[in-house]
């Protein structure tokens, strides 16, 4: 469908949607209430691919909730649900918008970002048949509110002219028609982006993103204070939506901010005062360790339909017990994790970590006067590259499971430097680099994942004396099965790691801090 | 994107009311449809107040190189889009008999507005023609309207045996009964032994009712004019049926080598319910 849209300010509004009228010949039909809550996920996936859900209330149990494009001009769907404090895929009803919705927005939960409230006088063209060609939605009025009311903003008056899809003459006559029009402002954004702004958003943007822009001769202070603050400003927009566990993305994207956040400090040691950096490193794995089994938990829930699928059809019901043993654990558990999440003690950790880091009094007194960011970046590199490749050599068959979790942990610190410093690192080298680094931890990954599901099932099936003896059951066979898989894995192990090492893709991770290198001394002249 | 055809062998069973009210309610339950009438008769165009093009067009679209989205319009019904039928389908067959790629001419058009709607809807004209082939080779399923006798049962075998036999045993087949007079004993008994013979017989039944009838003088689905009618609340219910069969995990819809088994077990016949 064709769109378009313009803003009149109230005096003019009225003529002319009365000019519109006569000139196109338009029919007034039943006005609209207009009360939409603008919907999207937390890291605005709809917004990004040109879309927004428009919630509306149809009685005290259901909403309504139409897919549309930014301009209201393309409609994507419609659905009907039960009112819901967490509206996410398993909210949804089966069919087919519900198909496409569910690959748009996968795990996240849909939250709602502004309310639009006015009324809207509606006009219609139709053809000698009787057939609609051309609607025009004047709205003059309308206020845009933040979830929760706290801010609210006044929209300017405006005409929305839709063309229908077919008819193309009637819209073309209705744009000739707006263009003799004065005093008007034809808006080149669309009305979802205006209408997202309005409420205090920034809109398809994730807050979870990190952009921070390094540069390579600058102190490596600067690049510690950049990447750190990023990194804390993205466990604080995931800590509301963490606690309340709108969807598992929260706590996965606050963990993975922690862990970066840990990986730098590990490199960046002998640029901070002693007592500082200590504090910071307990205080940052306590946060660590206060989530990890929340997130173990969702881990299991996310992938229980993959765990179910491995027993045959007949027996899938087998699993329910375990998956209730689960929700119950999760729920346990998550009460401990809101409290460890509105503490004051991260509070503190957070408020501290931020202010030193942006104070001026932050001067990490271990870095020698020239060095720059690239050095201390390509430095903190080659140590993590080299404890890796230290590391996996050392693996063999008779080493215990143990090692291969922390080389997967060693594989994660690396890709994490890689990632924040990667501004130093143009090109496609890094992204090879990461790739690589990729292949190898998807390795120990699974393998690491399947010996702790086993472990996990097993814990499960002492813990519940009283279920059937077909839970039971499954519950071996599954474990067996685990095992099996993580055994698979492991003898994958050796050739993952020998093509991790192989000289040519060893070349290349020196040749991408070589290039770095000759760019910062470049710079520097 | 799901592609159904609404088709029979026989004609005047329903294929029109079926197309034009099903299509109707799956767009007001909120999914993207496009609702294509392949019948030169253009019943379902009219039904949705466009206009059939007079000649050209159409019948260059399935045979030659024409693009669909140009010939798309939109109802007056929100996600409903309608290709309007042409007078120039009359002389499809003798293009596509001379055409390369005689039977997957269509497959290829609907491939152009695979990402636009969740549903096409093809309302077919009755007829084993070389169309019809093309229509078996494009769409995901085939829903075949029938009215409760034993020849329109018969009809449906046809059907079957003629797609086993030209390798498209593999194609959805959705028995639906159509224009049903409950106060029919004959009506009413070869429902319940075709349904018993074939469960996977879509659950609703498509009442016989004036109100279908009337669609043509009202221009409009039967679900809007009479929303409260037997016919409209049936077309509401067999599209959750469709649903069901097509995205839930625990049904599947029978294929034509499916059924073929089940009906040469054989269907008990009326005389000896």
């Amino acid at each position: 469908m064709t769109s378009l849209r313009f803003t009149s300010d109230s005096a003019h509004l009225a003529a002319h949607e009365k000019g519109l009228a006569e000139s196109l010949g338009l029919f007034a039909v039943e006005p609209e209430d207009l009360d939409v809550t603008l919907m999207d996920t937390f890291d605005g996936r709809l917004v990004a691919e040109g879309s927004v859900l428009l919630r509306r209330n149809v009685s005290p149990d259901q909403w309504e909730l139409n897919w549309t494009g930014l301009a209201r001009d393309v409609d994507l769907g419609r659905l009907v649900v039960d009112r819901t404090p967490r509206l996410d895929r398993d909210a949804l009803p089966t069919g087919p918008v519900t198909a496409r919705l569910e690959r748009a927005i996968d795990i996240r939960a849909l939250l709602p970002l502004a309310r639009v409230q006015g009324t809207a006088r509606v006009w219609e063209k139709r053809d000698q048949r009787g057939k609609l060609v051309l609607r025009v939605v004047v709205e003059p009025a309308s206020t845009v509110r933040s979830p929760g009311g706290r801010r609210r903003r006044a929209l300017p008056a405006q005409i929305h002219v839709f063309g229908l899809h077919g008819y193309e003459k009637p819209f073309e006559r209705a744009r000739a028609a707006v263009g003799r029009l004065r005093s008007i402002e034809i808006s080149d954004r669309p009305w979802a982006i205006d209408v997202l702004r309005a409420a205090g958003h920034d809109p398809g943007r994730d807050p979870s993103k990190i952009d921070v822009a390094l540069d390579p001769t600058a102190p490596p202070r600067e690049a510690l204070r950049d990447l750190c603050a990023s990194y804390v400003r993205v466990i604080r927009a995931n800590r509301e939506g963490a606690r309340a566990a709108l969807d598992p993305e929260f706590l996965h994207d606050l963990r993975v901010a922690v862990r970066r956040t840990r990986t730098l400090l590990k490199a960046s040691r002998r640029l901070w005062p002693a007592p500082l950096w200590e504090r910071f490193r307990v205080e940052f794995r306590w946060l660590a360790r206060a989530t990890s089994e929340a997130r173990d938990l969702d881990v299991y829930l996310l992938d229980f339909e993959d765990l179910r699928d491995r027993l045959p059809a007949a027996d899938r019901a087998c699993l329910d017990p375990v998956h209730a043993w689960l929700e119950r654990a999760r729920d346990r558990v998550g009460t401990e994790l809101d409290a460890q999440l509105q503490s004051e003690r991260l509070d503190s950790l957070l408020t501290d970590f931020h202010a030193l880091l942006t104070s001026r009094a932050f001067t990490p007194d271990g870095a020698s006067r020239d060095e720059s960011t690239a050095d201390f970046a390509i430095a903190s590199l080659q140590r993590a590259h080299r404890r890796i490749l230290r590391d996996g050599r050392r693996i063999d068959e008779a080493s215990p499971d143990q090692d291969l979790h922390d080389l997967r942990k060693r594989t994660k610190e690396l890709r994490y430097l890689l990632e924040g410093f990667r501004p130093l690192f143009p090109g496609r080298k890094v992204r090879e680099q990461i790739k690589s680094l990729k292949d190898l931890q998807e390795n120990l990954g699974v393998h690491q994942d399947r010996v702790v599901q086993a472990h996990t099932l097993r814990t499960i099936a002492l813990d519940l004396e009283d279920a059937p003896a077909a839970t039971l059951v499954a519950l071996g066979f599954l474990i067996e099965q685990l095992l099996h898989d993580a055994q698979t894995y492991r003898d994958d192990f050796a050739r993952r790691f020998r093509a991790y090492d192989d000289s040519e893709r060893l070349a290349d991770f020196e040749k991408m801090l070589d290039r770095a290198r000759r760019a910062d001394r470049e710079a520097a002249r | 994107m799901k592609s159904l055809a609404i088709y029979s062998i026989k004609g005047g069973v329903g294929k029109t009311s079926t197309a034009v009210n099903l299509a109707h309610v799956a767009a007001r339950e909120g999914a993207r449809v496009l609702l294509w009438d392949l019948d030169p008769q253009a019943a379902t165009t009219w039904c949705l107040r466009a206009r059939a093009k007079i000649q050209g067009g159409a019948r260059n679209l399935i045979a030659g190189n024409g693009q669909l989205r140009e010939r798309i319009l939109a109802s007056d019904h929100p996600r409903l889009d309608l290709l309007p039928a042409a007078l120039s389908l009359r002389k499809l067959e003798r293009r596509l008999e001379t055409g390369d790629r005689a039977r997957d001419r269509l497959a290829g058009r609907l491939a152009q507005v695979e990402r636009d709607y969740d549903f096409v809807l093809l309302d077919c004209p009755p007829g084993l023609t070389l169309l019809a082939e093309n229509v078996f080779e494009a769409v995901d399923a085939l829903v075949v309207p029938m009215i409760p006798t034993p020849l329109s049962l018969r009809t449906l075998e046809q059907l079957v045996d003629f797609l086993v036999a030209r390798r498209w045993e593999d194609l959805s087949v959705l028995p639906l009964f159509s224009m049903v007079d409950r106060r029919k004993s004959l009506h009413r008994d070869v429902v319940r032994g075709f349904r018993r013979a074939i469960p996977t017989t879509l659950d609703t039944a498509i009442p016989n009712a004036t109100e279908v009838e009337r669609m043509g003088l009202h221009r409009e689905p039967v679900v809007v004019t009479a929303p409260h009618s037997k016919a409209a609340h049936a077309y509401v219910t067999l599209y959750g049926d469709l649903v069901e069969a097509l995205y839930s995990h625990r049904t599947r819809a029978a294929t034509a080598r499916d059924l073929r088994e089940r009906l040469s077990a054989g269907i008990e016949s009326p005389d000896r319910s």
